[in-house]
């Protein structure tokens, strides 16, 4: 399945940027939004299921730790991308932060072309996790479905 | 006098003058590394990526340079003083654009002027040692630079297009 991105950036340049660094990844299913209330919306929305949210920290009406926050509380854990967030501020405490709130990775911007691999390489691990752990379920599902059926005899 | 035109090699010597003069660490206008990266993001499909984001730049710093006189100038003061919360946001917004390029000089400049907003201290921030006249000159040095070394990279890009036509005629 295509790789989906959510990029929550209130600097035009940042998400320019960040949006051909997908390109050149091979990444072009990217949607774009200013802050994070609007990353909120489109998380919550059952029709989006994105595998990665690239979040910057600070921007207007809505940062990014609340929003990341907000998400932890309000999206199943299933439809939950893998949250990242950005800040070109690095100060100490900064990843605790993050982490606490619930993001599941922190990264200083500008991303380097280096942090942008060995996330994609986290990504991939992270899918066929999620991919394993769905067909194990099926599977258990199909067993008990089965059993249920011989011990009703049919 | 008829000036010659420039051969590849010699736009191509004065491109690598520039980035040499850009690079060194004395001079803090641009982090190699940072920068290079932004440039290999420049591709076939979008040939005039970094000159758009080049541009992006050159205008969005001017405006953000222009908020930051606006709120150091007394009419805007509220309560006899600037507003600094608002001051700081912006130079975060500054610095963070200015990152993309690896503008090394620039993003200490925000830093320092940042930190007088923090401390309050208006004289400093209006003049002299990381104050926004000298955000300013940092920027205006970067925009230069930065246009000037797209140019000079369309000029090479032209040429090479236009020998490599010469060169299909040839044939």
């Amino acid at each position: 399945a295509e790789v989906r991105v959510l990029v929550a950036e209130d600097d035009m340049i940042s998400q320019r940027v960040m949006v051909k660094m997908m390109s050149t990844h091979g990444i072009r299913n990217v949607d774009v939004v200013g802050n994070g209330a609007e990353a909120l919306e489109r998380v919550k929305d059952a029709g989006n299921c994105y595998n990665l949210l690239l979040m910057d920290w600070n921007m207007p009406t809505m940062d990014g730790l609340a929003a990341t926050q907000a998400m932890r509380r309000e999206v199943p854990a299933e439809r939950l991308p893998h949250i990242v967030i950005l800040t070109a501020a690095a100060m100490s405490g900064d990843r605790e932060q993050c982490l606490a709130a619930g993001a599941d990775e922190y990264l200083t911007k500008p991303i380097s072309r280096q942090a942008m691999e060995a996330l994609f390489r986290k990504l991939g691990r992270r899918e066929a996790d999620k991919a394993e752990a769905v067909a194990v379920a099926a599977a258990a599902d199909d067993k008990n479905v089965a059993a249920a059926a011989g011990a009703s005899g049919v | 006098m008829v000036e010659m035109a420039k051969t590849l090699k010699e736009l191509e010597s004065e491109r690598a003058t520039m980035e040499e003069e850009a690079f060194d660490k004395k001079n803090k206008l641009l982090n190699q590394s940072q920068f290079q990266e932004l440039l290999e993001l420049q591709t076939d499909e979008e040939p005039d990526f970094v000159e758009e984001i080049v541009e992006m730049y050159i205008t969005d710093a001017q405006d953000l340079l222009s908020e930051l006189h606006v709120l150091f100038s007394e009419d805007k003061f509220i309560e006899g003083k600037p507003d600094y919360n608002l001051a700081r946001a912006v130079l975060h917004k500054l610095k963070g654009s200015s990152s993309t390029f690896g503008a090394d000089g620039v993003q200490q400049k925000c830093e320092e002027l940042r930190e007088h907003c923090i401390n309050e201290d208006l004289d400093t921030c209006r003049d002299g040692e990381g104050s926004l006249a000298q955000l300013q000159r940092n920027v205006d040095i970067l925009s230069e630079f930065l246009a000037k070394y797209t140019a000079k990279t369309k000029e090479i890009h032209a040429l090479k297009t236009a020998e490599g036509g010469g060169a299909e005629e040839e044939e």
